[in-house]
Order: C-alpha cells, then structure tokens, then sequence
C-alpha cells in the first residue's frame, strides 16, 4: 500500500490530537500549580489554552498547514508544557512535533518540477530487436517513473521511439528521441492530475484500461 | 475505436480539489515490453474530488501506438500529453510518426 508523507503527517498528528482532547484538563492543574506562571496573564493563557484545544481539527480533516501551527505550538508554545507526555507509542508529544516537522521536509522537497531536458536524443548504432530494449532503458533512465505513485512515461517513450524507428526505415541507426521529437510536451498546467500527484494532493489508486 | 480507461484518485486535503486531465494526456501501460499500446485522453476532462475522499472517475482514450496491440491493465499517467490536436483515432496515429 502506498503510503503519503501528508497520511503520516496526519498519523503522527492524531496522537498530539488524541492526548490533549482527552487529558487537557492535566495541563490546567499543571498550568494551576506552577506558581511562576500566576501573573496577571494566568487565566487569559487558560482560556487560550482550553480555544485551541476546542478547535483542534480532527486528525482526517486537519490540513497540512494547521498541523505544522500545532505541532509548533507543542514545541515551543502553549501546547509545550505536555512535552514529554506519551500517548499509546513510544514516543513523547515533542518528539512527535519533531517527527512530522522531519516528514514536512520530505513534502517540501519533492521535486515540483522535473528536467526533461536530460532526455536528450541520442544516437546509437545496434541493431533492433531485444538490443533496443536495452539501450532504450538505458538512453531513457533518466526519466522519472514511479509505479507506486502511477506516475512516469518512460515506458511510454520507449513503445513510441520504437514506433517512430519503424517508421523511418532505418537499419541498425536506432535514435532515442526527445519528448519534443516524439511530438510529445510536457504537462505543467496546475490543477493537471500528474500536478496533485506530484504535490501530494491527490493520490492515484489505480489506472486501468478496459 | 475508443478504450474506456478507469481512474481511482483519492483527496488528501480537507478540501475539495479541482482535477483536469487535459485532451492528449497520455497513459502508460507499466511493463516494458508488453507490446500493449499506451492510450491518450480523447478530450479534456475536468471534475471535482470530495475532501478526504476516494472516487473512480472514467474517460475515454484513443491509442497511440499503431503497431502494438491493444490496451489493457494497469498504467501510469505520464508528465505529457500529445502536442498536436487531433480528432479521432486516426488523426492521433498520423500525429505518432516522424515527420518524413
């Protein structure tokens, strides 16, 4: 099963959720008995307290951003002083917040946009048959392919190079054509079904052809 | 002839997401040397996905590959599209040739 980084973001979230709905009222009597904090500022971080726990979003709903606000809050901010609390694994609420702040910089690195220009046309002297499949995977290796995601076209390229070598007539001088050459062009209007998947919006379960 | 091609797509934000498929998107079956063809979107398609939901959209598609044989199984959607309009399923294969 192909897991998101935002499905484990949310994963990790619903233990800080889970802790704070059902053992908030710790944080009032720890907030209570700490003497430092009753200034004239006590009640009011209360109630700010008991606001944001009223209004955490429930783990399924909580958008990526509001997840990075708490989990910040729970590293450095109202939400710190249950820090070391644990909630069914072995792992504290700060490290937690660390934990979706590490998978955050896997999102935050995906590649948004690919360099096609790697795939350059390339020339080859073989001869066809089971010889052009092996140079075709290797003059095509750059082009990204994920099967997990259903993300790629690189076996597309290949089925479409090997057409258009049919079609040109030529013996043993085998081209690996470019994407423009294959009169092909890459997609990159927003809102595309490879943009989400490449964002991590949408998730592709399954392309079949009937 | 036309292929019908069955897409499963799951939301993952908390809210709903516009998705296109532009005419020409192209599918790639996933095993090499299959010898089945990879298809194109016959036209553009554009829906709506429920937040947090699953749905199944279907489209139809035009192959692009003349000599390979016919489509069928699980693909990829490819980072591209056809470059060039086309009409029907024999304008797509005069498109898929080398320019002589």
């Amino acid at each position: 099963m192909n897991i998101t980084i935002a499905e484990k973001i949310r994963f990790y979230y619903g233990f800080i959720y889970l802790w704070h709905k059902e053992n908030g009222s710790q944080t009032i009597e720890r907030m209570e008995s700490n003497q430092l904090n009753k200034d004239e500022g006590h009640s009011a971080r209360i109630q700010e307290y008991l606001k944001i726990i009223a209004n955490l979003p429930h783990p399924s709903k909580a958008e990526l951003g509001e997840i990075y606000e708490i989990a910040q809050l729970v590293r450095s901010g109202m939400l710190e002083w249950n820090y070391c609390e644990k909630y069914l694994i072995d792992l504290s609420l700060g490290e937690v917040a660390w934990k979706i702040f590490e998978l955050k910089k896997g999102i935050d690195t995906l590649p948004k946009k690919h360099d096609f220009t790697r795939v350059k046309s390339k020339e080859k002297y073989i001869y066809q048959g089971e010889e052009y499949w092996q140079e075709a995977v290797k003059s095509y290796q750059d082009f990204p392919n994920n099967n997990e995601r259903n993300i790629g076209g690189r076996i597309a390229l290949i089925d479409t190079n090997w057409e258009f070598q049919k079609e040109s007539g030529l013996n043993e001088r085998v081209l690996f054509r470019d994407l423009e050459e294959l009169n092909f062009v890459e997609v990159t209007e927003a809102d595309t079904l490879n943009r989400l998947v490449e964002d991590e919006q949408i998730s592709i379960i399954s392309i079949k052809v009937k | 002839m036309s292929w019908t091609t069955e897409i499963t797509i799951k939301n993952n934000l908390n809210r709903v997401s516009k998705c296109k498929i532009p005419k020409g998107q192209v599918f790639e079956n996933k095993q090499i040397g299959s010898g089945k063809q990879n298809v194109a979107a016959a036209r553009e398609y554009v829906f709506d996905v429920p937040p947090n939901s699953t749905i199944t959209v279907e489209i139809e598609v035009l192959c692009i590959n003349q000599h390979l044989s016919s489509p069928s199984g699980s693909y990829n959607v490819a980072y591209f599209k056809v470059d060039k309009d086309f009409n029907n399923q024999q304008e797509l294969w005069s498109i898929m040739k080398p320019q002589k």
